[in-house]
């Protein structure tokens, strides 16, 4: 068979001119939802990384002497666990440091009683068990106990990882709605030149060779709609990525792909257009199968 | 060539328009095909040129059972049918030489080889002139000269015409008709479908005379 020819004229058709900008449109959504949730893979990843290696163990205030005895045997519980790689003692200045964003700087009153705080370094190559040292520091330090942060951190993470499901449900649902979109266009442009299709069909032609020429188009109508909406969605992105850089705020995860991350997102064109070849043909021999 | 054993056909659900069809067409046979309007002439043209398949009986074209032949088998038997449609049926947006050239290129033909055989073709029928016309700016006689040369370019074993002659005038159907002649003379079975009791007359063929969806065969075949 020739290739590269069109018996069908497709290029003339209303799909022609509409389709491009509908793909273009889904495309952008995508990337958008798709940019969305690699971006919060990057935040998790961020999140696990900062404070699963950590964990701290917090004394009650206490008179003086008491509290001096408390950390000492705080410290030889600590000692005697294997795969904490180093601590720390927070001094007075750095607790009332960690209060200032709440009670304001120079508000706190000297004789104001504050805990001791140890912070841990986990040891990630051989981390301890942490049932074991919380009930080892708890019965052995009065008024001890160990955080470390899984409450905090799985919370975040499973809310994180739900938003994440969303975003990716909604590139799925976008890839449904574009699927749809194409069969009805391919019908609608197979119902169009059906009498063309009877003739050339009639002459002896493939299905392959009909279903080509639509395939062919439709390939280069959601390639033209991928790269539209991926150009406009990548400035949109851009544009986070500089705004998120440009706000304080560390509890809001900023907008941060990785390259790998970008790359993906410029393979959404390649697949728009894979999409739309595939499910043109598939419509177009499903079509063709109900011909003699 | 072409059997037809009790062949039956209906479409869809609705009633037999060709009962009990039994005929033969030789390799290299020449025939007429007619009949009262509505007595069954375009089914039994539409089975000759695989449009459509028996609804019961038996058609074997070129040595092949066609009532159960897989379907991705029946483009091959279609390549050697040439057809001639009584509304010629070209298509529209592409020129005249297109349209000639359109059965060998779905054969693959090369490219030069079709070009010569399309050139020479058109000039044979009197279009040398017209080779990029499109269909819309044809006159009838142009189009008709047009949808038989598509019909014989690609040297078809059998050749199918509705009423090829309808639409020109007499010297010119003449001309097209010696030239179905011609292409039987070198093998091509040749089946022509038309109302024209003098042309019949004339060329002196065998008849296919269909009443009432049945076939009545007049004269030796």
């Amino acid at each position: 068979m020739s290739r590269g020819r069109s018996d069908l004229q497709l290029e003339g058709d209303p799909s022609a001119r509409i389709l491009p900008w509908v793909i273009g449109i889904m495309v952008y959504l995508a990337a958008l939802a798709l940019g969305g949730a690699l971006s919060i893979n990057g935040a998790i990843e961020r999140w696990n990384r900062a404070l699963t290696d950590r964990a701290t163990i917090q004394i009650d205030p206490a008179p003086s002497a008491e509290q001096d005895r408390r950390l000492g045997l705080a410290i030889e519980v600590i000692k005697t666990t294997p795969g904490i790689a180093r601590h720390e003692v927070l001094g007075r200045p750095a607790l009332i440091g960690l209060l200032e964003p709440w009670l304001g700087r120079g508000n706190l009153p000297g004789e104001l009683p504050l805990p001791i705080l140890i912070d841990l370094t986990i040891d990630p190559a051989a981390p301890p068990r942490l049932d074991e040292l919380r009930r080892r520091i708890e019965a052995s330090v009065p008024g001890a106990r160990l955080d470390d942060h899984s409450l905090w951190t799985g919370g975040l993470v499973a809310a994180a990882r739900a938003i994440q499901a969303l975003a990716l449900a909604a590139v799925g649902l976008i890839g449904l709605a574009a699927v749809a979109i194409v069969v009805f266009a391919t019908r609608a442009g197979f119902a169009a030149h059906l009498e063309v299709i009877d003739i050339i069909h009639l002459m002896g032609a493939r299905d392959a060779y009909i279903a080509r020429q639509f395939q062919d188009h439709f390939l280069g109508l959601g390639a033209k709609g991928g790269i539209l909406g991926l150009a406009v969605a990548l400035a949109t992105l851009v544009g986070f990525v500089v705004l998120g850089e440009s706000m304080e705020g560390p509890l809001l995860p900023r907008l941060a792909l990785d390259w790998w991350a970008w790359l993906t997102l410029t393979l959404l064109p390649v697949l728009a257009a894979l999409v739309a070849r595939t499910t043109a043909r598939a419509t177009v021999l499903s079509q063709l199968r109900r011909m003699p | 060539m072409v059997r037809f054993e009790n062949v039956g056909m209906r479409y869809g659900l609705g009633p037999e328009v060709l009962r009990d069809i039994t005929l033969e067409l030789k390799a290299g046979s020449f025939h007429f095909l007619t009949g009262p309007s509505g007595a069954g002439k375009s089914s039994l043209l539409r089975l000759l040129y695989l449009a459509n398949r028996p609804s019961r009986g038996l058609l074997t074209m070129f040595e092949q059972e066609v009532t159960r032949l897989a379907r991705d088998r029946l483009p091959d038997l279609r390549r050697r049918i040439g057809v001639v449609f009584q509304d010629f049926r070209l298509i529209p947006h592409l020129s005249a030489f297109d349209n000639v050239a359109l059965p060998l290129r779905l054969a693959d033909t090369p490219e030069a080889q079709m070009r010569a055989h399309v050139g020479e073709l058109l000039a044979w029928v009197g279009l040398a002139d017209r080779m990029t016309a499109r269909p819309a700016t044809l006159s009838g006689g142009e189009k008709q000269r047009v949808a038989i040369a598509r019909a014989v370019i690609a040297r078809p074993r059998l050749l199918l015409a509705d009423e090829p002659t309808g639409n020109v005038d007499a010297d010119l159907g003449y001309r097209l008709m010696y030239l179905f002649e011609e292409l039987n003379r070198v093998g091509t079975t040749v089946v022509i479908a038309t109302h024209d009791g003098r042309l019949i007359e004339r060329f002196g063929h065998p008849v296919l005379r269909l009443r009432a969806g049945m076939v009545q065969v007049e004269g030796a075949t």
